[in-house]
């Protein structure tokens, strides 16, 4: 098997797979990381903050290389997507290059993702198309001049990532049409790809609604695919562990890494120092990397600090995108704000996937847990109380920000989730202007992304001190840590584990004691951009054969074998003549027929078993040969048919019969029988075979 | 291996279905609903049948309800609670939800509205929930390790499915599929049922419809909201009963969408309690009806939020002006629907539709027979039926040519009917065995049927075995490249459905010792290396020699061993004559080249000898691997021939005893071909 990685760590997945003659792709993710290249023309102090992102070197301007936003996608170029047979996805968030493959490729092959895992991705397009449309209007007048400036010295041009694999966003219809592509899967529905040469069927992840982990099962080999698990007890399906044990190899890139000490954006700490020294923003961020457990709890946080902040008579605002998460974020919320009796705060959910992000989150409870089922099999109510706030008016849906009362900014104790791609543009930075100067609102951050985007905030606090709001940085990355994966890895038992090397890096670093005993024969570690090839045992494939056949057949006892090492009685073997049968890429054997025999039967025979010159002697002696001589013969002196398979030293025994002669050549594991006369030697075979076993 | 199947309900009959079904050792009862005809025990299925003692969770490995109408799912509880049975139940998400609701409604009709006996209570109800395990539709779950279902969508109702149940691994074990009711033509809010080419050795597949072929929907449809308008504008009020899942949504869909477009005013109720829970479930299960109503849901508007649709209340019943109603239950047997016929009935300008089945003895039955004037309703009121009234089947059941097509899909080997009446049944049992030439069964209710299934045992074929064999014989045809590498991409029904390939295969089967009950079938080289043998290798070798001969000599040479023929033609000819002689005779093409014919181990040597070289090596028998060498004589006979003196073919030749067969048919046909051209 060939495991090609087409991302590059940019916190996307794509892999492509060379299986059994049969292409396919896992995931293909599109990074929106190069957004936060752009800066912001109105945020407070931008261009204070502009020079200072330049001074200490991040990203932020690489956008004068292009007029336009684009977005990273995986190395699809180099791939012939034509030859790509399927597409298998795991989790909402690695689909959103989709459209580059159907609509802008001669891709022709199935896709297939669970049915919510569709319905999540067309909300996440419809956000990521109108934060485009957003930055294209808020990005700098200025882009023009620092082009000129950068050009005229090339040295200090920022690397850009290369632009075969940059794009401008795809459209809305490109998205639409591409989506309607898509094969909607339920758990634990087998699909077959290329005409049946591999079966792949998705198991619940555990990560979102609707993620996955695949399993793809061919040739009696069983390849799965771990690309959005987790491990904390959340609202969707958790973790399917079982049907993922024992895999020829696993394919596991669901981890959550702790940040990079080294990052590109490393003055981080830096301005988080300037903040803390600075009293004017209460930075509530949490430590680095909890357990996922406990970061889960850290979660629970949120609805606490919310309250806290809506009853002081505070604004907050919370970006954390068409998710399943945002549907959690309201039903905790709510209940907080219920319990503090301030249930007559409006919430706003302000996303042009509002609407159906809604609608959809009352209808999936077959994706949720027995607990989310039973609030419908029991109450008939939907599985998010958010549906039931949205229906009463509590949570008012918005499209856009335009459609917020009068006053709903400026009154105080207003909840506005939004969009969670960036706080530089749309509604949140709409929203930002509002509020930021405001120490009494607050901003609670939960999007990883959006926690680097969080640098810019705190570089404007940091210059020019008009950054005030309070901010609450929660990231909830569900994914399991390092330590958490091994457990579950010495669980499922792979015979191969292929994992990302910087993900392999940071499994290296899990104190050895947890990493004893995975009971993985071979690890894989794949850089970016690199292929690798992961050897599969050869499995013997399981075959129907038919009852006629199984009549056929009877099965003698083999003398003197055993199984291996653990054999206790022997074997019972049966040489088989069949027909095999191919359908699909599925096997049956069936009964020959009677009438029609192969052209030349193989006389395909085992022969084994202790010889000795002695016991065909008398073998010969009893079939009544006239005269039986056996003398020793060197090696060298052996026929050659012998030679080939020993050096050792042999016998010659002539036999002669009537006036026919015959010469048997034999050692100890060989022999070769000469004679002009067929029945001779016929004789001499049968003579042999009452020394040797023979099937 | 036999399928047995027993019908405990719905054999030859409509109401009550259950079928129980053996596969390999697992028993499934498939629905266990109850008969709306009659009110004895006969309402309940034969449950005595399944086991004398008594023990059903002993006896039935799973039961699997298809759809949430009480014909399939009544008796469920009083199977579970009172009968006993504790094992696992399997049902759709969908049936899940809406089967306490039927059950609870079922229960209250028997026993507030006509006094009966309780047969199970709301507890029983809730406890048999507790045992529902809920699966999705394609979801493949083992039972144990052995047994497996699959749910396919089948339409009829929300929720309701066909399932696919199979022992053993695909391919393997004895599989059903088991329809329940289906509808092969989507309705207003449902879609058409599905199932894949999954070849079941028996489909068990209701025939309500056997001998109908029915209409566009569509029209009846139009006819339905046509008749409803007619009798709104002249004043009157519609009763349409109903049960309150299903035909309710439909209707009130059907209903609702001709309001908005016509722009009429009257109200639409529905009436109390049931109906409007029933709603609410339908608003959450979107996922499950049709692609029309789930693509609206995208779109932000949910096809069973009923803008148009208000709650009756009582009082409605005498307050004046036009309007519709759809009331429970819809046979006009008790419940609210009774209780406002009694008031409209006797209207001219109302009308009753009623858009289902009725069960004989009810008031419905009776209007559907066309009583017009008094009817005696109990013995306290009597109704002077007046108003219009209007039969219009809306029943979502597939017909004739549904049923068929279904059977097509799935591609069973054996088709048994349930759930229709005998004559019908008898009719398209005619007609599935005729024109699909399928064996197919219609068991009244207790008599057991058993259908022989195919049942293969599972053979580990060892990769080398299989690559060799397909790659032996790929040119063969388009699948072993399929296999081999080339792809099909997509294939259609009809290359699925047939068998592509069949390739010859020899190997060596092997039964582990010991406890591993594994059958594996090794390539002949694996076998001696898998179990630790030390293979003898036995091979072959002899001489050819032909001479110059009389044909008298010819003639008595004939009989014995080896040909000796006088060279009358140029020898070299003779030889090659000889090799093409093998070459044509002999399926592959053979190795030749410089006088070594080659095939697999097989290796003949032609030489052309003088006698003179000849003598000096007499009596030293050696098959000599360099033909130029001493040719060897093999006998003291040939020794003797051999002494007559002139030129000789000689073919040098040994084999494996693997291609002996081969060897000595060339061996033969060598001497045969060489005396003859000489």
């Amino acid at each position: 098997m060939k495991l090609t990685r087409l991302d590059n760590s940019s916190g996307t997945k794509c892999y492509l797979v060379k299986f059994r003659k049969t292409t396919f792709l896992l995931d293909c993710g599109l990074s929106t990381k190069s957004i936060l290249d752009f800066c912001p023309r109105r945020l407070p102090a931008a261009k204070e903050c502009f020079a200072y992102a330049e001074d200490v070197g991040t990203k932020m301007t690489s956008e004068a290389a292009h007029n336009q936003p684009v977005y990273e996608v995986c190395a699809l170029s180099e791939v012939d997507l034509e030859s790509v047979d399927a597409i298998l996805i795991s989790d909402f968030t690695e689909m959103l290059a989709l459209p580059y493959i159907t609509e802008l490729s001669h891709f022709r092959g199935n896709i297939y993702a669970t049915e919510p895992t569709v319905a999540l991705a067309r909300q996440a397009c419809e956000e990521l198309l109108a934060a485009d449309q957003a930055l294209r209007l808020e990005t700098l007048s200025t882009i023009s001049k620092r082009k000129r400036r950068r050009q005229s010295n090339p040295q200090d041009a920022p690397q850009v990532a290369s632009p075969s694999t940059s794009r401008a966003i795809f459209s809305r219809d490109e998205m639409l049409a591409s989506l309607s592509k898509v094969s909607g899967v339920h758990y634990s529905q087998d699909v077959s790809i290329a005409g049946g040469l591999l079966k792949a069927t998705a198991f619940a992840g555990g990560l979102h609604l609707g993620s996955a982990s695949w399993v793809i099962e061919g040739g009696g080999r069983k390849l799965v695919y771990m690309g959005s698990a987790s491990l904390v007890d959340a609202k969707c399906c958790s973790l399917d562990r079982n049907p993922l044990r024992f895999a020829d190899a696993l394919l596991l890139s669901s981890v959550a890494l702790p940040p990079p000490p080294n990052q590109d954006r490393g003055t981080l700490s830096d301005v988080q120092e300037a903040l803390v020294r600075k009293p004017s923003l209460s930075l509530l961020s949490q430590p680095p990397t909890p357990a996922s457990q406990d970061r889960h709890s850290a979660f629970k946080a949120i609805p606490n600090a919310v309250t806290d902040v809506v009853r002081d008579g505070g604004n907050v605002l919370l970006p954390v995108g068409s998710g399943d998460l945002v549907h959690e974020l309201i039903d905790e919320i709510a209940s907080a704000l219920k319990a503090a009796r301030l249930e007559a705060k409006p919430l706003y959910f302000v996303s042009p996937a509002a609407q159906r992000s809604i609608a959809h989150a009352s209808i999936n409870m077959e994706w949720m847990t027995p607990a989310q089922r039973d609030k419908v099999y029991d109450k008939a109510s939907a599985p998010y109380d958010s549906t039931a706030l949205a229906a009463e008016g509590r949570l008012r849906l918005l499209s856009d920000l335009q459609q917020l009362p009068a006053g709903a900014l400026t009154d105080g104790g207003c909840v506005i989730f939004t969009a969670a791609l960036s706080v530089r543009a749309g509604p949140t930075a709409q929203v930002l202007r509002a509020w930021g100067a405001d120490p009494s609102s607050l901003l609670v951050v939960t999007e990883p992304l959006l926690a680097d985007d969080c640098a810019l905030l705190e570089a404007t606090n940091h210059l020019c001190g008009s950054f005030r709001m309070q901010l609450l940085k929660c990231v909830v990355d569900r994914r399991p840590t390092p330590f958490e994966i091994m457990p579950l890895l010495r669980y499922l038992k792979p015979r191969t584990l292929a994992v990302p090397s910087e993900l392999w890096e940071a499994l290296l670093a899990v104190p050895a004691a947890a990493r004893a005993s995975l009971g993985t024969e071979d690890t894989v570690a794949i850089p970016p951009r690199e292929r690798v090839s992961v050897s599969l045992p050869a499995r013997a494939v399981p075959v129907a054969a038919s009852s006629a056949l199984a009549l056929q057949v009877q099965l003698t006892e083999l003398p003197g074998t055993s199984e291996g090492h653990r054999g206790e009685g022997s074997l019972r073997v049966s040489r088989v003549s069949a027909n095999l049968s191919v359908r699909d890429g599925s096997f049956a054997l069936t009964a020959p027929d009677p009438g029609a025999t192969a052209h030349f039967p193989k006389a395909s025979r085992l022969i084994w078993g202790q010889l000795t010159l002695d016991g065909y002697a008398r073998a010969l002696k009893e079939q009544n040969f006239d005269a039986v001589t056996i003398c020793a013969v060197r090696g060298e002196q052996l026929p050659l048919a012998i030679r080939e398979s020993t050096e050792e030293d042999g016998a010659l025994v002539s036999v002669t019969w009537g006036h026919h002669l015959g010469k048997v050549w034999m050692t100890a594991n060989a022999t070769h029988i000469v004679s002009n006369q067929p029945v001779l030697r016929f004789m001499l075979q049968e003579a042999l075979f009452t020394q040797l076993h023979v099937l | 291996m036999d399928i047995r199947v027993l019908p405990l309900g719905a054999g030859q009959d409509v109401g009550r279905s259950c079928v129980l079904v053996t596969l390999a050792g697992r028993t499934i009862m498939f629905d266990c609903g109850i008969h709306m005809g009659y009110n004895d025990e006969r309402r309940f299925p034969d449950f005595k049948y399944i086991s004398r003692s008594g023990n059903y969770t002993e006896a039935i490995d799973a039961v699997i309800i298809t759809h949430f109408h009480l014909d399939h799912c009544g008796a469920l509880a009083y199977f579970t609670e009172v009968h006993g049975y504790n094992g696992p139940i399997f049902m759709t998400h969908p049936t899940k939800a809406l089967i306490p609701l039927m059950l609870e409604d079922f229960r209250k009709v028997l026993v507030d509205r006509l006094g009966e006996n309780e047969h199970f209570n709301s507890r029983h109800i809730k406890n048999c929930m507790k045992k529902v395990i809920a699966l999705d539709l394609m979801e493949t779950y083992k039972v144990d390790d052995e047994l497996e279902i699959r749910a396919y969508y089948a339409g009829h109702v929300l929720g309701a499915a066909m399932f696919y149940a199979r022992v053993g691994d695909q391919e393997f074990g004895p599989s059903v599929v088991y329809t329940g009711d289906y509808n092969m033509t989507p309705d207003r809010h449902l879609g058409a049922a599905q199932i894949d080419r999954c070849r079941p050795d028996l489909l068990i597949t209701e025939s309500t419809y056997a001998t109908t072929i029915r209409d566009s929907k569509r029209a009846r449809e139009r006819d339905f909201v046509q008749q409803v308008h007619e009798c709104i504008k002249d004043g009157g009020k519609v009763l349409i009963p109903v049960f309150a899942l299903g035909r309710a949504q439909e209707l009130a869909i059907l209903v609702e969408e001709y309001w908005e477009r016509v722009g009429l005013t009257a109200p639409i109720y529905f009436s109390a309690g049931l109906t409007a829970k029933a709603n609410l479930y339908y608003k959450l299960l979107i996922n499950w009806t049709s692609a029309q109503v789930k693509a609206s849901h995208e779109r932000g508007t949910n096809m069973f939020d009923f803008r148009h649709v208000a709650q009756f209340e009582r009082a409605h019943i005498e307050k004046p002006g036009p309007c519709v109603l759809f009331a429970s239950p819809g046979m006009l047997h008790a419940g609210m629907s009774l209780e406002v016929f009694k008031s409209w009935g006797s209207g001219e300008k109302n009308m009753v539709i009623l858009p289902g089945y009725c069960v004989a003895g009810t008031v419905g039955a009776k209007l559907i027979a066309g009583h017009r004037g008094p009817l005696e309703i109990d013995k306290r009121c009597t109704v002077d039926v007046q108003c219009k009234v209007r039969y219009l089947s809306f029943s979502a059941h597939a017909d004739a040519k549904g049923i068929m097509q279904l059977i097509r899909q799935a591609a069973p080997k054996n088709v048994l009917l349930v759930h229709g009446e005998k004559a019908k049944m008898d009719f398209l049992k005619a007609k599935i065995s005729s024109t699909l030439g399928i064996p197919c069964y219609n068991p009244p209710n207790g008599e057991v049927v058993r259908v022989a299934a195919a049942c293969a045992v599972k053979v580990h074929v060892s990769q080398t075995l299989l690559q060799r064999s397909l790659a032996e014989h790929a040119s063969a045809s388009i699948t072993t490249t399929t296999y081999l590498g080339k792809r099909t991409r997509n294939p259609s029904d009809e290359q699925v459905g047939e068998p592509v390939d069949v390739v010859p295969v020899e190997g060596v089967l092997v039964s582990g010792g010991g406890s591993a009950l594994q059958l594996k079938l090794l390539d002949n080289t694996e076998v001696a290396p898998a179990f630790g043998i030390v293979p003898h290798a036995l091979s072959f070798g002899c001489t050819l020699r032909c001479c110059r001969s009389t044909s008298q000599q010819r003639a008595q040479d004939g009989a014995r061993e080896i040909g000796k023929l006088k060279m009358e033609a140029d020898a070299s000819a003779a030889l090659d004559a000889s090799v093409e002689a093998v070459r044509s005779w002999l399926p592959v093409e053979p190795d030749y080249e410089q006088g070594v014919l080659r095939v697999g181990s097989f290796e003949a040597r032609f030489n052309v000898v003088g006698s003179s070289q000849l003598a000096g090596t007499g009596g030293e028998p050696e098959i000599s691997p360099v033909p130029s060498g001493s040719p060897a004589t093999c006998s003291r006979g040939d020794q003797q021939d051999a002494n007559a003196g002139g030129e000789y073919i000689e073919v040098a030749c040994q084999w494996k005893a693997d291609d002996a067969p081969m060897a000595e048919r060339a061996i033969s046909l060598l001497r045969q071909s060489i005396s003859d051209s000489l």
